[in-house]
């Protein structure tokens, strides 16, 4: 039974944080664009030197957040404060597979599987953390029911789970179709097991945690 | 009436006994660690293009990512919005992140030969954040006797007196200090200055000091073996952001070439005048500057005015070479392109490495090289070579205060550096 959830909790991350990923990726191959699709304002700029007024412009440069960061970011996001004893070990296993310079041809499969480790630890952390606040002391999963099933959870209570991990995340309201992705990959969890409830909601944060876009600069 | 002035005047006696016992002054260990505030986020609040601009700079500043809603994005948006970038950029660099983040991971790729970010944290990076949050003239990076460690005392007021190892030999002799000061310290909080870097056994101070560069981690990744070359070679890559294949020029003297260096390497001096020369006639010019330091037995070592052996190793190869006899350094690293490059203001000849790091930090490539290192943080690119009049332009704005905090507000807020989102 352990084994069935812990399989499905797998396929379910890695199936959402790519999904996600996509979908963050979906915009054209400009590098005036950001993966959040908003056009950035390229107009020149003249900047007075001593060798003259010369043109220059901003670049949208998007990297990968190197190795150093990449914790420091989600435990910022997450407003844990600070890792546990457990995901600065699981930190330490991951880090070398991490991108030291950042650059986007960096990324590799094993890095991406540590990111998506990294991240469900923090998000683990996280689940635990709020699970026995007062839903009023939350600041993610403010309308879980954490004593019931994922049967119990409404749709208004798991967008509004994804519009505040979204807003810390990536800086920005999500977007429908990251809504229908989440949802579609929630499917999977029904029933009356509280635990289940958990699990979804670790899900739910480790895709968004671990998607390309909680993990550039 | 008596009876109430007792009263109010046992409670102020009493309030004033928590505040200045050893229970109200006591320094928590909460207050020593890294912890990232905690946002909740607002589902419905709205995003400006203000807020944005804030969210990008203050990113950019701290290299650490936070929530669209965090407390410190909304106040900067309130500046930004207002058109005042200048003082929305000063909460970014006045945040714990900057130091404890942007800057560890700046001075890290500073610090080794390897020129990384993960590195475990030692005496060159701690010394860097440490005179950045005190706001200590750049230039002394280069020429001070100072070094910063994690504070003794907050560490024994806070009851940690084992991890980090605050004992000497833990700082001298090894990186166990500040290995573990970076578990979970905020170095913001914690480092505190100390004057006269340490040298040797117990009780030694370096009589010839000079800020980054003596400090142990560098002494140990450029001094330890070879023939201190690398001291030279590494003090242009970190602090002038030159590597060696850009500076060389085999149209220098080479008078002061060690003995050495093959000058008939393969049967003919064609090779040594075209390849080996070039770098060699400046660099061994300056390496003069470190002919009593080295790293032996894990810790700098200094001689008492004699050159040390490795100044004299494979003196056989060519015993016409120069022959050092004391720390008096020329710098030649003065061909045309070089001079332009570097901008060398104030004495080129000296004696020992104080003066070289004078010379060094009075330069013009000194404030280009940190602009560019900041600029690369910050603006999450290498500015181009088109870009070098701008690199020149904020460069000469950070000398007028010679502060790297200044220098990263410039730099963030820089039209050329981040762009405006709509």
């Amino acid at each position: 039974m352990i084994r069935f959830y812990l399989k499905n909790f797998f396929y379910s991350v890695v199936l959402l944080s790519t999904a996600v990923m996509l979908q963050s990726c979906r915009f054209p191959g400009s590098a005036v664009r950001s993966p959040s699709g908003e056009s950035i304002v390229q107009a020149p700029t003249f900047v007075d030197t001593p060798q003259g007024l010369i043109e220059t412009k901003p670049v949208e440069v998007v990297r990968i957040v190197s190795s150093e960061e990449i914790l420091n970011n989600l435990i910022s996001v997450s407003g844990l404060g600070e890792p546990t004893e457990r995901t600065r070990n699981d930190f330490k296993l991951w880090r070398t597979l991490f991108s030291e310079s950042g650059e986007a041809d960096s990324i590799n499969a094993p890095m991406w599987t540590g990111i998506v480790n990294i991240s469900g630890s923090v998000c683990a952390d996280l689940v635990a953390a709020e699970s026995i606040q007062a839903s009023s002391n939350r600041r993610f999963f403010n309308q879980i029911d954490f004593t019931k099933g994922p049967d119990f959870m409404t749709d208004t209570a798991v967008e509004d789970v994804i519009r505040r991990l979204a807003r810390s995340a990536w800086a920005r309201n999500e977007k429908p179709e990251e809504i229908a992705i989440v949802k579609q990959a929630l499917g999977s969890f029904t029933g009356s097991l509280k635990d289940d409830t958990k699990l979804a909601m670790l899900t739910t944060c480790t895709g968004i945690f671990a998607a390309l876009e909680t993990n550039i600069k | 009436m008596l009876a109430r002035r007792k009263v109010t005047f046992f409670y102020l006696i009493l309030g004033l006994l928590v505040l200045y016992s050893p229970i109200g002054l006591a320094q928590t260990p909460a207050s020593l660690y890294f912890i990232f505030p905690a946002t909740t986020p607002n589902p419905n609040g709205e995003i400006t293009i203000a807020r944005k601009r804030a969210y990008d700079i203050f990113v950019g500043v701290t290299g650490t990512k936070v929530s669209i809603d965090d407390n410190r994005v909304v106040q900067m948006e309130t500046l930004v919005a207002a058109g005042n970038e200048k003082k929305a950029v000063a909460l970014a660099t006045s945040d714990r992140a900057f130091y404890n983040v942007r800057l560890v991971n700046m001075a890290k790729k500073m610090s080794t030969r390897e020129e990384s970010a993960q590195v475990p944290l030692n005496d060159f990076v701690a010394t860097f954040v440490g005179a950045v949050r005190d706001g200590v003239d750049a230039r002394q990076l280069l020429t001070g006797n100072f070094f910063y460690r994690g504070d003794p005392e907050k560490m024994i007021a806070a009851g940690l007196t084992k991890f980090p190892d605050i004992s000497d030999g833990a700082i001298r002799i090894s990186n166990a200090h500040y290995s573990q000061l970076e578990v979970r310290y905020s170095l913001y909080d914690v480092l505190v200055r100390e004057d006269g870097q340490r040298v040797g056994g117990e009780g030694g101070i370096n009589p010839d000091a000079a800020g980054l560069i003596t400090t142990r981690a560098f002494m140990q990744a450029h001094a330890d073996a070879g023939t201190n070359r690398r001291l030279v070679e590494y003090t242009f890559r970190e602090f002038l952001c030159t590597p060696i294949q850009e500076w060389k020029d085999a149209t220098r003297p080479d008078n002061m070439i060690g003995r050495d260096v093959d000058r008939f390497a393969g049967g003919g001096n064609t090779r040594y005048q075209t390849t080996c020369k070039a770098c060699h006639g400046q660099m061994d010019g300056l390496r003069q500057a470190f002919a009593y330091v080295d790293f032996p037995n894990n810790s700098i070592g200094v001689s008492a005015g004699v050159p040390l052996k490795k100044f004299s190793s494979n003196a056989q190869i060519f015993p016409q070479g120069f022959v050092t006899k004391d720390n008096k350094w020329v710098n030649y690293v003065t061909g045309p392109l070089n001079k332009d490059r570097f901008g060398w203001r104030g004495p080129l000849t000296g004696a020992g490495i104080n003066e070289f790091g004078q010379m060094i930090a009075n330069s013009k490539g000194f404030s280009r090289c940190m602009t560019k290192r900041l600029f690369t943080e910050i603006c999450k690119r290498e500015p181009s070579v088109n870009e070098e009049p701008v690199v020149r332009s904020i460069a000469s704005d950070f000398e007028a205060t010679y502060k790297i905090k200044d220098l990263a507000e410039i730099i963030a807020i820089h039209p050329s550096c981040i762009p405006r989102r709509n």
